[in-house]
Formats: C-alpha cells, structure tokens, sequence
C-alpha cells in the first residue's frame, strides 16, 4: 500500500517538473508574440499599446520573407542528406562492422570539433574549386557537414541497442543484408530517425557562420538577422516573423493531429 | 560446381547493397570533411604573410600559444562553461525524456510537440528573448521586486556567464531530450517487469536498470551539447559580457579582424585535441565504472 | 514479396534521390554574367538608394549581405569575388595589401565633384592619376551616448567610459578602429602608427577599463534598450542610436569630448578581377544621386558624402538627425578612423585584453 503511494507521488512529482519545464521553455518564447504588436521599437517593459504595424512591413519586406523561404529549404535538404548519411553509416558501422564503416564513422563525427569559422572558409574554398561557389547548394553541403555528427551519433546509439539476435535470427531465415535493413532494422529505428532528422533541421535552421560564407546572393534567415542587429529598428519586424512560424507550425502540427486521428478512428471503425 | 552460382549471387548482392550504403557517407566524409580538416591543419603550421595559405612550415603558432598562459586560461574557462551548460541542460532534460518514455501514453506526440516547438522561432530571437527576461527593467527583475525579494533592480543577471548558462541550457534543450529519450524508450520492457518480479522498489530499478541502460543516450547528448558549445562565440558575445569570453572569440578574431589565418587554425587544432581529449576520458570512464548492452 | 522489398528500396532511393535534385536545383546560379555583384552591409541594399539604376538596368544587381566588414574581408580573401564591395575607410589598405582592388577613375564619377571635399582629399584612397581606391558614400560619427539624468555634468571627455565611479553601468564598440582608438588617444599616443612600447600602453589603457565594462558589443539593438532602461548609463555608440533615443523621449546627449568625436566613412570598391566594370559605374553614379543620399540621411540618420544630398534635405530634419548642414567645418574637429598601421597587432591585443590577458 505505501509502495503504491509512493509510487503515485513519484508520477505526481514528475508531472509537475515537466509543467514547470514547459514553462521555462516557454517563458522567453512567449514574450516573442507579445512585443510583436507591441507600438515600439523597443521590446522591454512596460507595453506601449497594440499595433499591427510590424505585420505590415513583414508583408511588404520580401528579404526577410526570402530569408525565410530559403532557410527552409536548405534545413529540409540538409536534413534529408545528413539523416540519409547517418543512417547508413551508423548502420554499417554498428551492424555490419566492416573496418572501412567504422573509419568512415569515426571521420563523420569530427566536424562537431571544428570551429564554424573553419568549416566556412575550407568550403568556400572547395566549392570555387568545384566550381559553383557560394550559393544555395553551398550552404546546403556546410550544412550536412554541420549536421552529420548529430545523426551518426544519434543513429549509432539506436542501432548499437538492437540486439544481435534479431538480424541473426533474420539471417538464419535466409534473409539476405538488404532485407535485414530495410524490413527490420529501419521500422525498429523509425523513431530515431525522427529525431535525427529534427535535430539536424533544427540545426541547419538556426546556423549562420558557415551559411555566412557560402552564401550567395540569398541570405538564410538566422544571417540576415543576426547582421540586423547595427540597426535597432528592425527588432519588432523580426518578431512579428517569429511569431509568425510559431503559428504556421502550430497549424500545420494541428492538422497533422487531425489527419492522424481521422486516420486510427478510420482504421477502428473499419476493422470493427 | 554447383554450388558456384547461388552464393556468388548472394555474395554480389551483399557486396552491392554495402557499397550502396557507403557510397553517401564516404563521399560527404572523404570530400567534405577531410578537406576541411587537412585545410585547418596545414594552415595551422604556416607562417602567416597574409595570403590565403600562407608561406612556409613552422611549428611558431603552436609555441605562442603553450608559452602565453592566456590561452590555457581561455580554454579552461570554456571548457567549464561548456561543463556548467552540459550539466545543467542534461540534468534537467533527463526526466522530461523519462516522462515521455514512460508515462506520457497517449500525450507523447502532444508533449514532444510541445517540447520542440519553441525551437522553431530563431536562436537569435529567443536570445533576445531572454535579455528581456533577465534584463535591468525586465521579467526577472520586475517579478523579484514585485514579490519584495529585492528592493532594485539587479544588473548581474544580464552579460554574465550564468546568462550563457541559462540561454544555452535553454537552447540545447532539444538535442538533449530527444537522444535520451531514444535511448530510453529501447530498454526492453521485460528487464524493468523483472526486476519489478524480483521485488525492486521503483526507484531501485530506476538506479539499476534503467539510469545505465540509458547512459549511451545520455553520453550522446552530453557530447551533442557540450563539444558546439565550447567553441561558442555568439552567445557569450551577445549576453555573456566579458567575463565569458572563451575560445570561439579568440578563434574567429585570428580568421577575421587580426587578419592572421595559421595562427587561428594553430589556435583551433589545439582546441580540437583538447575537446576530443576530453570527450575519450569521459567515453573511458563510462566503460569502466558504467554498464552498457 | 519480390515488389515489396523493390517497392520499398525505390522509395528510399527516390528520398534520397529527390533530396539531391532539390539541392542542385537550389544551388545553380542564374546566368552571373550580366549581373552586377555587389557585397555590401546588411542594411545598404535597399533599393530606395539606386533608383536611377534599377530605371536603366532593371533587374541587373544581385547584392550579398554582411554585418561586418571584418567577416567580408575573410569571405572575400576565402574566394568570394564580387564586383563592388562596401568596406569602410580604415579598412582599404588591407583590402589593397591583399591585392583585391582594382582603381576607379573619377573622370567616370559624375558626381565626384559634389562629395565633400574632406572625403575627396582622403590620403588613403588616392590611387594616383585621377583614381581612387574607394569612392565614398556614407559618413557617421561615433561617441559617447549618455543618461543625462543618471550622469550629472560629466566631463566633456571620453574619460567618462573608464570612470570607475560607473563600473558595470558602461559599454563599448567591439571594433578595432574604436574602443582601442580612443584608448590610444586618452594614453596620448598616435591610433595610427604605433611604436611596440605604445602599444602596450594602449593594452594598459584597455586593460584598465576592461572591469568597468558590461559589454563589447556592436548589438546596438541591446545597447540602446540598455541605456533606455537605465541599465546602461554610457555606452559608446553612433550618431544613429542618439537620435532614436531621442525620439523615444530618453533623456540622452550625444557628447562632443575634448580629444574628439570619432569620424567613420564607407564607401564602394571595385574589385580587381569584377567582370561588370560599366554596370559597376553607372551603379555608382546612380547611388551618389541627390534622392540617393537623402534617403540615406533621413532612414538611417548616417551622413551622405554628397553636398547635393545634405541641399535636398529640408534644415530642421538635419537638426533633428544632429547632422549638420556643413559637415566640413564639424569633420575638422573630429578624429578621423583611417588606416592603423599596426591593425592586425592591435586587434590581437584586443581581443586578448578582452578575454582577460
């Protein structure tokens, strides 16, 4: 009886930290709507009145909506490249363990190390030597170098704890190395894969030093605010964009919510 | 003979799907990151005439730095502050993710929703974010005088390292929770029903089984958060003031206004080694003292 | 089985195969040869300061953006080669050394005439025979920003951002040709050519202030907001923030110290392998336009290099934005950032006083 109470007061506890660290991940990032129709340039205490003015010249200013767009695109591409290397060199490296994996494995994880700086300015070089300079694929190719440590790292500790029984028992089947992966292993690390995925957008949204350099002529969102910073005005504007993501997101998780239930209470429905 | 046409077939289609997997990885690794990494090594041991490479070989670079106690100092700074965030971020995110792993049922998509959305605005945003929180006439400080903890404001929790701490501890929130909450949602059910039927108290099996079960999780996101961030240099230069001044700054500074590429690349090799020294110490002790699958 | 396993690898090779394609499709650039390419800060690419350009050439400029001119000398050292670049005056020996420029003949200037003649005569641009290195543009003042409330009569003086009495209360511009410029003034050595034993003077100098400061920043979003909320009482900004804050009813001065405001001047470039040399003037020639310079003055309170720009813009805005009608007569008075000799010296000093060494 005093174990069962103890263990509820654990799950009570640990439902209040995690309402509490949703707060503190919340706190600064409420703050961001709010002085987003704030009538000041400056964003401080106390609020000078309600204004949709910033939203106005979010509309009209077509480098922040390019920034935007761009940023996009790229985290989505870097994304999709770096999940697609980890994935494969984690699973070679971890699975398959041929020397030549775990080498490539080893030299994957090193850009973590390397100053932005430094990554920056070797690509910018490379990428002249290739040929198609700074631009958008440029800044794309930094980004998976950005990224790649995260998904190998990620992808590495997923397929380390499947247990060597499964693809063993597979093999015993007669399932060829291609089945393995792709019937067993890849459902088995799905959720993973989410993560590393997410993870390495969100880094290839928010960098800027190496896009700095292998930019071309479109900035990405976070280089185009961080070189607003000398011009004060421009704060409330920024705002008004952030906010802006915050409720396309919200909209777009929503209505991927919807659809998913739709879908269960299809499914249910059906099969009963 | 007959046996020669089936495992020859076999063989191919295994040595196909292998260089298919390999193919992605070794080009981005053997173009991108060994270029890279060549670049910032062969410059490091050049002399510097200001030209892109730089002339000669000399190991010059790399005795200023070890005769100049500054360096050393720097470096032990940021590796403490990098420690601090590490701690801080890591600590704080391991329940969260055990919730999710184990409690959260049907409201895991709805909270691990929660959880990354803030990330979606920008990093610079939510750092100015929080200088409005934890500025003079901010959140903080109005809600301290408010409930008459403080009678003036304070000017020490802006520009400070405790603001870095705080602002990364926010910012890498993610990339901790969610590596350990992969790790944590592998253990198998069955060992935690075990060591249940074997008369474990909840917080035995926790100290037991899961906690080392869910190291390699937990050394992933020490590792994802603490190596980027010791080599940070915007967030100590937007909110740290100058007391948090660490590498990154003394980094960039070499390869943009001192104008002196090899000793930034000197400087950045030496940081490198120390941060992998330090990242294989730690991966040692955990085989040793930890347990694994 | 067979077409599911087929079906499923096809999947997979399309994922990877479409997220190749979306990055090529992304990264190759439009037909660059007709384009002019022009490298400037983020800020100074609005098209309100080309009009007549963009009239005569529509769509023919693609601009990149930087927030430093540090960070777009080691973008364009790395290999980034636009056709005209934006950096600022004290900067143009290095672009030189590096031997990235290419002369501009003034003959080709329309407008030469029209800049003031203290930006003309300035001795590092002159690349001899009727050529500049740079043609200027934009101008603007540097000082200390100061809580008249919260500093009662201080000394006319930049002694006021190491006065001990404000420790914490202060901040200053992370930059080379700034914070240790005017150390160098206060220690009454030259900025500009430097012995070793004064340069080290100049590190004592810094070294002194170093505790009293809250910041090196060149965030002037947070400085402002700073000396607004009266956690700042000091701060060494630009003439921009001075007239922002005024506006906003903080009760602020713009101090002229004894030893000097500090003078800024930037200006266009042109880079020595740039394909687009004709565009690249008419450019110039559509930017040192009155209209252009008007523009400048009234949406970002920085000085244009133009007298025709300063006649267009009516006398009480110019006394609103502290600008003066005859900057000549003010830019005699103010210490002006050229070349340092020994910048790249300096600038390790700095950064090392910075961090505590």
């Amino acid at each position: 009886m005093k174990r069962r109470k103890i263990d509820a007061a654990g799950k009570g506890w640990l439902r209040w930290y995690v309402g509490l660290y949703l707060v503190f991940l919340y706190l600064p990032v409420a703050l961001i709507p709010l002085f987003s129709f704030n009538d000041s340039i400056q964003a401080a205490f106390p609020l000078k009145g309600f204004t949709f003015a910033w939203y106005e010249t979010l509309i009209g200013n077509e480098t922040l909506t390019g920034a935007l767009m761009t940023s996009l695109t790229i985290g989505l591409a870097a994304a999709a490249i770096a999940t697609l290397c980890g994935i494969t060199i984690a699973y070679m490296d971890m699975q398959v363990r041929s020397p030549f994996a775990r080498l490539i494995s080893g030299i994957a994880r090193l850009p973590i190390l390397i100053p932005g700086v430094v990554v920056g300015i070797s690509l910018l070089i490379l990428v002249n030597l290739l040929g198609f300079g700074p631009s958008r694929l440029a800044i794309v190719l930094g980004h998976v170098l950005v990224c790649l440590p995260t998904t190998v790292i990620i992808m590495r500790g997923r397929f380390a704890s499947i247990p060597r029984s499964i693809p063993e028992a597979a093999e015993d089947l007669g399932a060829g190395e291609l089945i393995i992966f792709r019937r067993i292993m890849l459902p088995l690390a799905l959720p993973a894969i989410g993560s590393a995925f997410m993870l390495a957008f969100l880094t290839s949204f928010d960098e800027f030093i190496v896009a700095f350099f292998l930019a071309g002529t479109q900035p990405t969102l976070p280089l185009y605010i961080w070189s607003q910073l000398r011009f004060p005005k421009s704060l409330p504007t920024v705002m008004a964009l952030g906010t802006a993501i915050l409720a396309v997101s919200i909209i777009i998780a929503g209505c991927a919510e919807l659809l998913r239930q739709r879908g269960l209470s299809r499914s249910t429905s059906s099969s009963a | 003979m007959i046996n020669e046409g089936v495992p020859s077939r076999a063989f191919d289609r295994t040595r196909i799907f292998r260089g298919a997997m390999l193919t992605p990885g070794a080009i981005v690794t053997l173009v991108l990151v060994l270029f890279a990494l060549c670049l910032v090594v062969f410059l490091s041991v050049r002399v510097n005439d200001g030209s892109l490479l730089g002339a000669g070989i000399s190991a010059q670079n790399f005795l200023t730095i070890i005769s100049d106690p500054l360096y050393g100092l720097v470096v032990l700074r940021s590796l403490t502050i990098a420690g601090l965030v590490t701690l801080a971020t890591v600590v704080n995110a391991y329940p969260v993710a055990y919730y999710l792993a184990f409690h959260a049922g049907r409201r895991r998509g709805l909270i691990l929703f929660l959880v990354t959305l803030p990330f979606w605005t920008s990093y610079l945003l939510r750092v100015f974010a929080w200088k409005i929180v934890l500025a003079y006439n901010g959140v903080l400080n109005s809600a301290l005088m408010l409930s008459g903890l403080t009678t003036e404001p304070s000017t020490l929790f802006l520009n400070s390292p405790s603001a870095v701490v705080l602002t990364l501890a926010h910012a890498y929130a993610p990339f901790a929770i969610l590596p350990i909450f992969v790790a944590l949602e592998t253990i198998p059910k069955s060992l935690v029903e075990a060591a249940a039927d074997l008369g474990a108290r909840p917080f035995t099996t926790f100290r037991r089984v899961i906690l080392p079960n869910s190291m390699p999780g937990v050394l992933s996101a020490a590792v994802v958060v603490f190596v980027p961030t010791v080599g940070d240099y915007v967030t100590p230069a937007l909110i740290g003031g100058p007391t948090s001044t660490m590498i990154g700054s003394l980094v960039q500074a070499q390869f943009g206004k001192a104008n002196d590429w090899p000793f930034g690349a000197a400087l950045a090799v030496m940081v490198m080694l120390v941060i992998l020294a330090v990242v294989l110490i730690v991966r040692k002790a955990d085989r040793l003292f930890g347990s694994r699958t | 089985m067979k077409h599911d396993h087929r079906g499923r690898f096809a999947r997979r090779a399309s994922r990877a195969l479409t997220a190749v394609a979306l990055s090529l499709s992304l990264g190759l650039p439009a037909s660059a040869a007709d384009k002019l390419t022009y490298f400037t800060w983020s800020g100074y690419e609005l098209p309100d300061f080309h009009k007549t350009f963009t009239a005569a050439h529509p769509d023919s400029v693609d601009i990149s953006v930087f927030g430093d001119d540090d960070d777009a000398f080691t973008k364009v050292k790395a290999g980034f080669h636009p056709d005209i670049a934006h950096p600022c005056y004290d900067k143009v020996a290095r672009w030189n050394k590096e031997g990235l420029l290419q002369p501009i003949e003034t003959a080709k200037i329309k407008n030469w005439d029209k800049i003031f003649p203290v930006f003309r005569n300035l001795p590092d641009i002159q690349a001899g025979d009727g050529k500049v290195w740079m043609v200027p543009w934009d101008w603007g003042n540097t000082s200390i920003l100061y809580r008249t409330d919260l500093v009662k009569d201080p000394e006319q003086s930049w002694n006021l951002l190491w006065d001990k009495r404000y420790a914490g209360r202060i901040a200053t511009i992370d930059a080379v040709h700034d914070t240790p410029v005017v150390a160098a003034l206060l220690a009454g050595v030259s900025p500009f050519d430097m012995t070793p034993e004064e340069l080290s003077k100049v590190a004592d100098k810094l070294r002194e202030q170093r505790p009293l400061v809250s910041a090196y920043t060149t965030d002037m979003t947070s400085v402002e907001q700073s000396l607004a909320s009266g956690q700042l009482v000091a701060a060494m900004t630009w003439n921009a923030s001075a007239v922002a804050l005024k506006k906003q009813g903080v009760p602020v001065e713009f101090m002229k110290p004894k030893e000097g405001m500090l003078t800024w001047a930037c200006g266009f470039v042109m880079l020595k392998d740039a394909k687009n040399t004709d565009l690249a003037y008419d450019f110039i020639n559509s930017r040192l336009e009155a209209d252009s310079g008007k523009a400048l003055i009234e949406n970002y309170g920085y000085g244009a290099s133009t007298t025709s720009a300063f006649a267009a813009v009516p006398k009480d805005e110019l006394e609103n934005l502290q600008l003066p009608s005859d900057p000549e007569t003010m830019l005699k008075s103010t210490v002006f950032t050229g070349p340092m000799k020994q910048n790249d010296d300096l600038a390790k000093m700095f950064e090392k006083v910075k961090a505590g060494g």
